[in-house]
């Protein structure tokens, strides 16, 4: 699918609605204004393609507000677009650097790292109570 | 029908038990072709390490096959199942969607009957799977830390540990406080570089596959060696029947390749590793005059006393940052506290908890899921991403479940996969006990985060496509009237048919089951290698 401009236009309204803007965070209207990051949602989410179209009809003909009308008369829509909008915005990487979220990157453990991590007395309380398992019973048993 | 050429044995899938059977018996000698219906994956093709990976764990590599829907998906129809069995096709099987938990279970687990007058016993112990565990700990390149107490002496990762990180410190002083068992947790995943294995760059993304090729799936750690040792491995072949001969011998297996073609494969032995839905689903689909009611079937137990492990977890929300995207995902810490019968519990047997990471911000969305209209969206939704995001981890909780008749796998009447074969009906119900168990450990785990000073716990009582593990259909025994194949997975009616995957075991423990099947597996081919000159052959 491709969002033409009057999708893009329901959609980023909806984000606003959706989630509503804080201060300190981008604004989800401008975030997703120029479809960029809703096209990349869309692409991974291509089997949502006909509920997104499904909501863009239902509300083209209405003025803002449009989520709650979409939640009511199409539940499946809704939570389609939901997804969609919240997914794209948090693939920002303003949104991410704002919000402390450094994506799913490679940062290997230096070669000391999980022995520094155990070097003090964390285990001492599960060391000292024994072993806890039940044992094979003896066949005699 | 084409026919492929005649093998010694013949494998019927490519994950983990299908592969250590393939590499064991090749390295024996042996010639052996190995069909699978799905294909290689390439570690460049899973989405961990891209940003739209949240967005491509709902779909194209959600671990459902139903979700999923990809060509070597089969569908199941899971209308009368609380929990759907959820697995994944190709060259390395689910152990490239796994998470790498890799568990032995407990003595105990061996002697359920015995000890707890539930279930039925193993037709061996720990003890005696323990060398096997030994060695399949060591090709899948384990890391851990020696000394668990809640196991007997003798288990000794191969690879160090994973840091634990802030994660796992958080949640160890909480379980301190309460005095409960907790350890670092061994996975299946390389802490340092070693043979076909990347070292674990912690991206955090292991249930969706491991981009860096650190995480121990069987095409990286089975597959090249079975190869060079001279298996053949053919993809894109879907079985849809074990063929036998008058004498009552398995012969091989007809497969439909990605033409639409159908091919013989032919060979004096047959091993099934289609786990414990595949297996049975086959065995079904390979009715015929002689056997109507499947081949291997005279006990009546193919498809009966499926276990599935139903799973719960908690969310501990707390005011510090933790980190908590980084991986391994994979477990950072396990605790068996609540893992044996205590007689003043409402339930018998019990759970093991995987403390894990909670990964990305739309997955901090799901906190809200159950919410009216204003709960997850509006005013909220951004405040509660921004304050939660990387200050969470989750204790999992992996419980046991009984071996029931009426939990079972058949042939649906109407469902069929994309070759016209009838997809398995999954019909199972979490049954009292289970959801007793499922409760006290729930709140159990409340305490654990509570202790561990979270600020608010949130839980999701059953997960309904969790975790994938697909037990007990083709239960192991001596008894042929109680059992479909014997200690060493052979079927009682079929003699050179054997059954190497979770479908054979008797009861479910509850661990992960990976270890435990990739020792029986190697147990078995080992076996199969022993008695090879006394075996009837087709």
């Amino acid at each position: 699918m491709t969002i033409n401009d009057a999708a893009i236009q329901i959609l980023t309204a909806l984000a606003d609605e959706l989630l509503v803007p804080v201060p300190d965070l981008p604004v989800p209207s401008q975030t997703l204004a120029d479809g960029a990051l809703l096209h990349t949602a869309l692409d991974v989410r291509s089997d949502q393609r006909d509920l997104v179209e499904r909501a863009c009809r239902l509300l083209a003909a209405r003025t803002p507000p449009y989520a709650r009308h979409l939640f009511e008369h199409d539940n499946n829509a809704f939570h389609a677009v939901a997804n969609l909008v919240a997914g794209a915005y948090l693939m920002s990487a303003e949104v991410r650097t704002r919000i402390g979220y450094p994506g799913q990157a490679r940062r290997p453990a230096h070669l000391e790292e999980a022995a520094d991590q155990l070097s003090d007395d964390i285990l001492d309380p599960v060391l000292s109570r024994g072993p806890i398992y039940r044992p094979t019973p003896d066949p005699q048993d | 029908m084409a026919n492929t050429d005649h093998s010694d044995v013949l494998v019927i899938g490519a994950g983990p038990s299908g592969a250590v059977v393939t590499d064991h018996l090749a390295g024996a000698g042996l010639t052996v072709t190995c069909l699978e219906q799905g294909r290689w994956v390439n570690p460049t093709e899973f989405p961990g390490d891209k940003l739209t990976w949240e967005l491509s764990a709902q779909k194209r590599w959600h671990h459902d096959p139903n979700v999923r829907q990809t060509p070597e998906d089969y569908p199941t129809d899971v209308t009368n199942a609380d929990i759907h069995p959820v697995m994944m096709a190709g060259v390395g099987g689910s152990s490239l969607l796994y998470g790498g938990h890799w568990m032995r279970l407990l003595p105990s687990d061996f002697r359920a009957r015995t000890l707890d007058g539930v279930g039925d016993d193993w037709p061996f112990t720990y003890e005696d799977l323990a060398p096997y565990y030994d060695r399949v700990d060591h090709a899948m390149s384990v890391s851990g830390l020696e000394g668990d107490p809640a196991y007997p002496p003798g288990m000794v990762p191969p690879l160090p540990p994973h840091p634990i990180g802030k994660i796992g410190r958080r949640a160890a002083a909480g379980m301190n406080k309460l005095g409960w068992h907790w350890w670092p947790a061994p996975n299946a995943i390389a802490s340092q570089r070693v043979g076909n294995l990347e070292k674990c760059a912690r991206i955090g993304s292991c249930e969706t596959g491991c981009p860096q090729g650190a995480k121990a799936s069987v095409d990286l750690t089975h597959w090249p060696s079975a190869l060079a040792r001279g298996a053949q491995l053919i993809t894109g072949a879907r079985v849809n029947q074990v063929t036998t001969n008058p004498q009552g011998l398995a012969t091989g297996a007809v497969y439909i390749n990605r033409e639409g073609h159908e091919h013989h494969a032919t060979a004096d032995v047959v091993v099934l590793a289609a786990n414990g839905i595949g297996t049975p689903r086959l065995l079904l689909l390979s009715a015929d005059p002689r056997h109507p009611d499947g081949l291997a079937n005279s006990s009546g137990l193919v498809g009966k006393r499926l276990m599935l492990h139903p799973n719960a977890e908690v969310t501990g929300y707390y005011d510090e940052d933790l980190d908590s995207w980084l991986g391994p995902a994979g477990q950072a810490l396990h605790s068996l506290e609540f893992y044996e019968t205590e007689p003043d519990r409402d339930f018998v047997r019990g759970a093991k908890w995987n403390l894990m990471p909670t990964g990305g911000p739309l997955r901090t969305l799901y906190a809200l899921r159950d919410q009216e209209y204003e709960g997850p969206w509006g005013n909220q939704v951004l405040e509660w991403t921004r304050s939660t995001i990387g200050r969470s981890f989750q204790w999992g909780i992996n419980s046991e479940d009984l071996p029931e008749d009426t939990n079972h796998v058949t042939l649906d009447p109407e469902l069929t996969d994309s070759d016209g074969m009838p997809a398995p009906k999954i019909t199972y119900t979490i049954s009292e006990n289970t959801r007793r168990l499922l409760r006290y450990n729930l709140d159990r785990a409340h305490e654990a985060h509570q202790a561990a000073g979270a600020i608010t716990t949130l839980e999701t009582p059953i997960w309904e496509d969790q975790p994938g593990h697909l037990l007990g259909t083709v239960r192991m025994g001596s008894d042929p009237q109680t059992s479909v194949v014997d200690p060493y997975g052979r079927a009682h009616d079929v003699p050179n048919l054997f059954i190497v995957d979770g479908s054979v075991f008797p009861t479910a423990g509850a661990v992960n089951p990976t270890a435990t099947i990739c020792a029986i597996a190697l147990r078995a081919a080992e076996h199969m290698v022993q008695t090879g000159p006394d075996r009837e052959a087709s």
